[in-house]
């Protein structure tokens, strides 16, 4: 049992999911209704589109850029210390799909692998 | 409602007095949920954003008041209302 | 005796690790100007950029927070992502100015055309950065920026005024114009503190693999090499002092730095003084192209680091090239390499605070650092670095004008 801020300790820290890999941060929390007694955090919401809520310029750069968000039900957290840790590999959840989108730039050059 | 939605939302007691600004909100780590226990509520927006009021962090700002959950009467996007005798801890 | 071996050769490295080309141009024209008066103001900068180095270590290896995870948990998105465009910008500019200097260098060392050095210091930076492991890197271009030790036994060679010299240690200001003065107060600390140095510290020490038990030699290392390397750049001032102040001579290129070395010592002189500024600078080159693609993978939360393969960390390859391309363009475009050094400089200390300030934060942190938390000497430090910091930021932009970029 910890006390902790969400805004804090959880907003804007790092993913890193069940192989050890970092794979994006914590861009938004979904606290599902607010009538429940207590709210819990149903979800971490990660991706560029959830910029949208962070802010002026967090709109101006959501709409720069694309994605999906991607959303990750508290069940599939691990832990919780200075990063996030998760419980199922970033595939899995739908995440660091940047990644695969440019990783065949990278690829062909000697001694990517 | 997502957490970027309530921080920033005015907070303000049913007969209409303003108390601040949502600044974060405290919750329980528990081993399956994290259980909202209450909202941070002050006036200067920046020095909370930098983590001076967290539990954990070494310097302590006083003037920054917790409202258990159990004090708020209503929460939207219009802003967050508690009763009148809510107690800040 | 192993442990005594590497300590020496941790040390050895952060000394020739050290200078880059903004401390050259810098140290080499106050010397010029204003002969030993500014040498309390290397002290200062060495000073603060030791606390914040060793609390970026700290903060790193025991958090596992690099620099641009702690700016984005701490001044949130919008503003960190505000510190994220301008470091960026200003790395970009450092870059440029540093393969400039490599190719500087080259051209004296070897004589081709400038433009053509300058694709062969693009082209060597990608295959070292692609190819070399961290660790090499770091010790090849450490060690053989040691060469520049040769400016320290100029300066000895030059028979200073030893008396003058050490009354430079204590602040004074003889002079008919202020501005200039304190445009090289400015560009002095800016100098010593540019914040690629502690995005690529902290990210290093993740890179390396450091634990908090190695915590106390790592940082001793650093805390010794940087004060050996603060020495370096007051040679760098004493020489020009000795040399240059007496003949009014302004230095212009690096080519009248390496001279400094070629007076007292002859041809030998320039040589190492030339091998010297080519590791010291490229080396700098280096640290810098990594920054810009720490900082991009820091913030947004990608795979990074020379600890993973290039498939592994797409989007954090890819942002290096991309930074290294953009900065040779620049350098490219046959902007003088010494002016690009002075507006980088100047701009690094105005968004220095935006840096150094979510550290101290972290630092402070019990969640993150646990035993390892800030104690009263690192905030001592710490707070009253970050007041100086401030101050110099404040001042920075508009001495930048009143000066005439130092011109008076």
């Amino acid at each position: 049992m910890t006390e902790i801020d969400l805004g804090l300790s959880l907003l804007d820290h790092q993913l890193i999911d069940s192989e050890d890999l970092r794979c994006g941060k914590v861009d938004d929390l979904d606290l599902g209704s607010l009538r429940e007694d207590p709210p819990t955090v149903q979800a971490i919401l990660a991706g560029t589109p959830a910029w949208r809520n962070r802010g002026r310029i967090g709109r101006l750069a959501a709409s720069l850029g694309g994605g999906r968000i991607v959303r990750i039900p508290w069940e599939d957290v691990e832990s919780v210390e200075s990063a996030v840790h998760l419980k199922k590999a970033a595939h899995e959840l739908g995440l660091a799909r940047g990644e695969d989108r440019v990783r065949r730039f990278v690829a062909w050059i000697p001694g990517a692998k | 409602m997502k957490l970027s939605e309530l921080i920033g939302l005015d907070v303000s007691t049913e007969s209409g007095e303003r108390l601040g600004h949502v600044h974060d909100v405290r919750a329980e780590l528990t081993s399956r949920s994290v259980d909202v226990k209450g909202i941070l509520v002050g006036r200067i927006g920046l020095l909370e954003r930098l983590g001076l009021g967290a539990p954990h962090s070494t310097f302590r700002r006083h003037g920054q008041d917790l409202l258990p959950w159990s004090a708020v009467v209503r929460a939207d996007r219009r802003g967050v209302v508690v009763r009148d005798d809510a107690k800040p801890r | 005796m192993k442990r005594i071996f590497d300590i020496a050769l941790g040390i050895l490295a952060a000394i020739g690790g050290f200078v880059d080309i903004g401390d050259i141009v810098f140290n080499v024209a106050a010397g010029a100007m204003f002969e030993y008066q500014l040498l309390w103001v290397v002290v200062i900068g060495v000073g603060a950029i030791i606390t914040y180095s060793e609390m970026c270590g700290r903060v790193a290896v025991v958090s596992q927070h690099a620099v641009f995870d702690a700016v984005r948990e701490r001044l949130g998105f919008g503003v960190g992502l505000v510190a994220l465009v301008g470091a960026q910008l200003i790395n970009l500019l450092t870059l440029a100015a540093e393969i400039g200097g490599i190719a500087v260098a080259l051209q004296l060392l070897a004589g081709l055309p400038y433009r053509v050095l300058l694709f062969l210091a693009f082209i060597a930076v990608a295959v070292v950065v692609w190819a070399l492991p961290f660790g090499w890197i770091e010790r090849v271009f450490g060690y053989c920026g040691l060469a520049m030790l040769v400016f320290a036994v100029a300066a000895i060679k030059l028979h200073p005024d030893w008396s003058q010299v050490a009354s430079g240690f204590i602040p004074s200001a003889n002079t008919s114009d202020p501005a200039v003065y304190g445009y090289f107060v400015v560009g002095l600390i800016g100098a010593a503190t540019v914040p690629y140095e502690v995005y690529f510290y902290s990210s290093g020490a993740i890179e390396e693999g450091w634990k908090p038990k190695d915590l106390s030699v790592n940082q001793s290392n650093a805390i010794i090499g940087y004060t050996l390397g603060g020495l370096l750049s007051c040679s760098l001032m004493i020489m020009a002092g000795a040399l240059f102040f007496p003949r009014e001579i302004t230095p212009e290129t690096l080519g009248t730095a390496a001279l400094g070395a070629q007076v007292p010592l002859g041809e030998i002189g320039l040589l190492l003084a030339l091998v010297g500024i080519l590791f010291a600078v490229g080396g700098a080159a280096i640290d810098t192209v990594f920054s810009g693609a720490y900082n991009m993978a820091q913030f947004f939360g990608w795979e990074w680091g020379k600890h993973r393969k290039p498939v592994e960390a797409p989007r954090y390859t890819i942002a290096w090239m991309v930074m290294l391309v953009l900065g040779f363009l620049i350098v490219f475009t046959g902007v003088d390499p010494i002016k690009v050094t002075e507006f980088s400089v100047i701009f690094s200390v105005v968004a220095l605070p935006l840096t150094y300030l979510p550290i101290l934060l972290v630092a402070n942190d019990r969640t993150y650092m646990r035993r390892y938390v800030n104690g009263r000497l690192a905030n001592l430090f710490g707070i009253g670095y970050l007041v100086v910091i401030l101050l110099v930021a404040v001042a920075a932009i508009p001495l930048m004008f009143l000066s005439n970029m130092g011109q008076g």
